[in-house]
């Protein structure tokens, strides 16, 4: 499976050719998305994973390589899935610096996800970031510009402390491949291990909007469009949660016998606390959304930093329902703000009763995101509150707040929900019908995980499988070690 | 030599990192971002460095023989790639600078508070 690397190079050959195409880029965009979506769609059914790529021929410690493996797939899914709902929403024919930055995070996000390197992850990162900032400022206003530059600076900052981590350990292991240096990790000793392990944290925890490194959420979704919100939280995103998946989990597990892990803790309770403080007194739909989606990582963090296996599941079960939940959301918003020409949800009054499948829809989703029963976020915190009282105090005062806050996050969301219904007249107001296909298919995706979780249960039995079998499933296939 | 190196290399990341917090002029952000750049490539740099080492290159059957003596060839190509990263951040960064001037008509990085964002 040589052609995996296609996913990298192809959107990264359409970005040359997008500067000189033209009125061509809106297909080119369409084509090259759907290639890496059906792409990735046949890999995941070749019944060939797992399996390495060692590009140029050289063996895995000493070259760069591809690994594909069960959680990989997943995720490239998930990104490309991401990307083609992204893309509907981009309705105009846009400059050709749009579709530049597109392709580059289309191929710096896919490359995130599949590469087995150090050094190759903490580049694509550092693509992804340019190309992040590139789409948040297209829109070339006051807002925009201001929330381009903070995030630059903010993210570019924080990559060069994870390039000092890749130095350290290059300098202490001799190897940057991941599958390598979660075999020599033993040899480090304590001290060696924490430094690098906060180093590299640093640069993480921004794409993650972790809370003192998360400075840039609000004003960058505030500033942009639609389908680059939708960019962020579905590509970004996702790629970020499989980073600190595969470093944190695999690459180095010891972090639960360190005090990283309980600082992680008291983080991510941190970032949910804001977030849903910060939510409960905005008007500002996009606003409410990007503190939610701060709100929902801590609560991702939280499950991972807690560490058992329960309690990933949970994270996995939350990060499914929160890709879910705001990819509808956003589509929901923009119909909704583009109707009424305004993003503060007051004036959206009456509109759920003339369109009531966009509003159900993003009141189901509101409630996926509040781990009511019946729907896919409730599996997310159960788990993670099991697993959390059985933990030492920290944690169970840690999932004490969260559950509060869960509850002003029911709060600002049911009230949003609400006003949608409000009786008014809005018979001046066109949305047409088709639009509103995708987010009721998402919102119904939502109520089948949440009925009915033995539906993706297989799947994330695989990806604890893995994380727990590390040894045999990722490191023995990637050094071919017997 | 290499303590030198590596002092010197971590002095330039403090300056550096002073500079991004302290000022609220953007160029002078952007120049203490290239400090930190400069200082983390160093970094790189003198862990490959060995005393009294020569060039990594093989030309003839006598350099093979001093391989232990040759300076380690990868944390020079990462710098390498790390320097053209560098480049493009700060190109991008001060051309989104020339924007910011005219959309604030100020380059204090403060001048973005007004907006009314408490985070």
């Amino acid at each position: 499976m040589n052609s995996i690397v296609f996913l990298v190079v192809i959107p990264l050959i359409a970005a040359f050719l997008s500067l000189f195409l033209g009125n061509l880029n809106k297909i080119t965009m369409y084509i090259v998305t759907l290639f890496n979506l059906i792409f990735s769609i046949s890999v995941f059914m070749s019944g060939k994973i797992p399996f390495n790529v060692a590009i140029g021929g050289w063996k895995a410690p000493f070259g760069i390589n591809f690994v594909v493996t069960d959680i990989t797939i997943y995720f490239l899914l998930l990104v490309n899935i991401a990307a083609l709902m992204s893309i509907t929403m981009v309705k105009d024919i846009k400059e050709y610096q749009f579709y530049s930055f597109y392709f580059v995070l289309l191929a710096a996000t896919n490359g995130m996800v599949l590469t087995g390197d150090m050094f190759n992850f903490y580049l694509f990162t550092e693509l992804s970031t340019f190309a992040i900032a590139g789409l948040v400022a297209y829109k070339r206003d006051r807002l925009s510009t201001g929330a381009a530059l903070k995030f630059l600076i903010l993210s570019s900052t924080a990559s060069l402390f994870s390039l000092s981590s890749i130095g350290l350990i290059y300098k202490t292991l001799g190897t940057l491949n991941f599958a390598d240096i979660a075999l020599k990790l033993t040899k480090l000793n304590q001290a060696s291990y924490n430094l690098i392990l906060i180093l590299f944290l640093a640069s993480m925890l921004v794409e993650l909007k972790i809370f003192p490194f998360n400075l840039w959420v609000v004003k960058s979704y505030e500033g942009s469009i639609t389908s680059v919100n939708m960019f962020t939280h579905g590509m970004l995103g996702t790629a970020g949660i499989y980073g600190a998946i595969r470093i944190l989990l695999i690459v180095f597990p010891n972090m639960y016998n360190t005090n990283i892990s309980k600082v992680l803790v008291i983080l991510s309770v941190f970032t949910v606390l804001i977030g849903e403080i910060g939510a409960l007194k905005e008007k500002n739909l996009v606003k409410v959304l990007a503190f939610s989606s701060m709100a929902q990582m801590g609560i991702f963090m939280f499950g991972i930093a807690l560490g058992s296996f329960e309690s990933i599941k949970g994270s996995l079960y939350i990060v499914v329902s929160n890709y879910l939940a705001k990819l509808v959301m956003f589509i929901v918003t923009k119909q909704y703000s583009r109707a009424v020409d305004s993003k503060n949800y007051i004036d959206m009054k009456g509109l759920g009763r003339k369109y009531p499948i966009l509003a159900i829809s993003f009141t189901i989703a509101a409630l996926s995101l509040m781990g009511m029963p019946f729907f896919a976020g409730f599996w997310g915190k159960f788990s993670i509150v099991i697993s959390a009282l059985s933990l030492d105090r920290l944690s169970t005062l840690g999932i004490a707040i969260i559950l509060i806050a869960s509850v002003i996050e029911g709060v600002y969301y049911l009230r949003i929900s609400h006003t949608f219904f409000v009786e008014k007249d809005v018979n001046s107001v066109n949305i047409s019908r088709v639009y509103s296909i995708i987010p009721f298919a998402l919102a119904l995706l939502i109520l089948v995980v949440g009925i009915y979780p033995n539906s993706i249960e297989q799947m994330l039995f695989n990806v604890i499988d893995e994380i727990k079998n590390a040894p045999n499933k990722y490191i023995n296939i990637i050094l071919s070690l017997k | 030599m290499t303590k030198i190196f590596i002092l010197s290399s971590l002095s330039l990341v403090f300056v550096g990192l002073y500079g991004v917090l302290t000022r609220k002029n953007i160029v002078k952000i952007l120049i203490a971002l290239n400090i930190i750049e400069t200082g983390i490539n160093m970094l790189l740099v003198a862990f490959g460095y060995v005393e009294g080492g020569i060039t990594p290159i093989l030309q003839s059957d006598l350099s093979i023989a001093n391989l232990d003596k040759m300076v380690d060839p990868v944390p020079q190509a990462l710098v390498l790639t790390s320097i053209v990263i560098g480049l493009g951040t700060t190109a991008f960064a001060l051309s989104l600078a020339m924007r910011y001037k005219d959309t604030h008509n100020s380059i204090s990085i403060r001048a973005t508070d007004e907006e009314g964002v408490n985070v």
